[in-house]
């Protein structure tokens, strides 16, 4: 029997355990420069880089909007086709079959040899962005809910014909529902590659975003720049990712207590 | 109430084709409380889906209430062995699911169906657990809130697919005491699969015993002993334990060439 403790059982502690351990990871990084007196052109220390976001706190946190907003946009793309799809597949074997390998061999190409291809049929627009990341976490969804359908138990599935439940009863009174945790998996690997997939299409024909700040200062030279605008990206990611955890915190009480 | 003649069914397994009923001539009366018996592989559960239209016989016909079963009905209601419950609904909605899935009904019935679910769970002895989650409630609690979903509708026929195998044996005996109570209270048609050979004589005004590949029907043993039964307190024990003792001797016959369990096929 373990022991129980106040780190490991209290919400405080989750919330402040985190913390700690992104503050130990900066306070790390600054001594790092400090003692080993690193150029900041090489590596900035982190004073300068928060000194670097309030020079243009203003246009930064735009660029942060531009990427957030592709982000979402093809986050969401990818949950509309992604369910239907995995329902589909779950339906039926012969188009399970018949799809699995295309699914498979787009999501094995490596996304940065589309990108410039994006650019080429949608343009400089926002288009190839939203598809960029629709593409990047389309796979998790469809590959978590499908699974997730899949498990429901054969008992609860037999109890529903046996009330004379339709098909679309069956789907999102039974299925759907049941699948909802595995789908909320799904959803959180696929927001970190949706964030990746946004900032790749923006280093590739873009005039705004993260991607395209970060790009610019390589360019310039300007280092301190590019890691203020990957510190953003890191907290979108990190707000998103646990957005969603408390979303699913919410929505699906009955999943916490299961083992 | 239910009629099967000459019903036989032949599963095509990947072993070859298996014959898991054979010539099942059987009638249950209005209100009659059957048992089928048998060991693992006779086919029971099988039977129980042929009467509850989720499976279709190979051979023979399924009549309820007069009509040729095709699909499953709305007066007849499916206990599983395991609770069935959807996790994430309450207790109080676990037990409207069927009056859910079922769009005939209007909001003054489903008031009166809501109704009828609280006295369900009183009778049960749930009041007070109706917000609770599934998780919430020990097996047996679960049980009784799945017995109160086959109840939600005042079925005919219910149909029990070893309801109570999985509780302990204290639970047990405390549900099939509940069970007579409501059956004496409704006069429902119960057709109870079980491999206890006590629960079946408990429970039953007739029981079925069946043999296994291809589950045959060996004989049909009526009891006439007074109800309430108990295997608790003011026990039947002597009466219950003449007839197990028959039944014992009858299921022992035919174990010679029982190798490999096959059966208990569970899908459509």
């Amino acid at each position: 029997m373990r022991k129980r403790s106040w780190l490991t059982d209290s919400t405080g502690a989750a919330v402040l355990l985190p913390v700690i351990g992104l503050a130990a990871a900066v306070a790390l990084w600054w001594g790092a420069t400090v003692v080993f007196s690193i150029e900041p052109y090489l590596l900035p220390t982190p004073g300068d880089v928060v000194v670097k976001f309030f020079d243009q706190p203003g246009s930064l946190l735009e660029e942060t909007g531009t990427s957030l907003l592709e982000t979402m946009e093809g986050f969401l793309l990818a949950i509309v086709i992604g369910i239907p799809i995995a329902l589909v597949i779950v339906r039926s074997t012969i188009l399970e079959r018949l799809v699995y390998p295309l699914l498979l061999m787009v999501n094995s190409i490596p996304k940065v040899a589309i990108a410039p291809l994006l650019v080429v049929w949608m343009g400089f627009g926002q288009w190839p962005k939203v598809v960029m990341v629709l593409l990047m976490c389309f796979f998790p969804i469809v590959i978590s809910t499908a699974q997730g359908m899949k498990s429901t138990p054969s008992e609860l599935v037999e109890l529903m014909r046996s009330l004379n439940a339709s098909r679309a009863q069956e789907f999102f009174k039974l299925r759907l529902r049941y699948a909802m945790p595995q789908i909320f998996t799904g959803f959180k690997v696929a927001i970190s590659l949706a964030v990746i997939g946004a900032v790749i299409s923006e280093f590739v024909g873009a005039t705004k975003g993260l991607g395209y700040v970060i790009q610019q200062s390589g360019a310039s030279a300007d280092t301190t720049l590019a890691f203020a605008a990957i510190a953003l990206l890191s907290i979108m990611s990190i707000v998103l990712f646990y957005g969603l955890v408390l979303l699913e915190h919410l929505l699906l009480p009955w999943a916490r207590e299961r083992t | 109430m239910i009629r099967l003649d000459g019903v036989g069914q032949v599963f095509d397994g990947r072993e070859g084709r298996v014959t898991a009923l054979e010539e099942i001539d059987l009638h249950v009366g209005d209100g009659e409380f059957v048992t089928l018996i048998g060991r693992s592989g006779c086919g029971k559960s099988t039977l129980l889906r042929l009467i509850a239209g989720l499976l279709a016989p190979t051979s023979g016909t399924v009549q309820v209430a007069g009509e040729p079963v095709t699909r499953p009905r709305r007066d007849v209601s499916f206990m599983f062995q395991r609770p069935a419950l959807l996790p994430w609904r309450s207790v109080l909605s676990n037990v409207m699911l069927p009056v859910e899935i079922d769009r005939g009904t209007g909001d003054r019935g489903k008031a009166a169906y809501r109704d009828r679910a609280h006295q369900l769970l009183e009778l049960v002895g749930l009041q007070g657990f109706e917000r609770r989650l599934p998780h919430e409630l020990s097996g047996g609690m679960q049980q009784r809130v799945s017995l109160c979903r086959s109840l939600i509708r005042d079925p005919q026929v219910m149909l029990m697919d070893e309801p109570f195998s999985a509780l302990d044996a204290l639970t047990r005996t405390e549900l099939s005491e509940e069970l007579q109570r409501i059956k004496m209270e409704l006069s429902t048609t119960i057709v109870f699969v079980t491999h206890s050979i006590e629960e079946a004589v408990v429970l039953a005004d007739r029981v079925v015993v069946l043999t296994p590949r291809p589950g045959r029907m060996r004989e049909v043993v009526d009891i006439d002993i007074p109800r309430p039964r108990s295997l608790g307190q003011d026990a039947h024990v002597t009466e219950v334990a003449a007839i197990s003792a028959r039944l014992h001797a009858l299921l022992a016959e035919k174990s010679a060439g029982d190798v490999r369990p096959v059966d208990e096929v569970r899908s459509r």
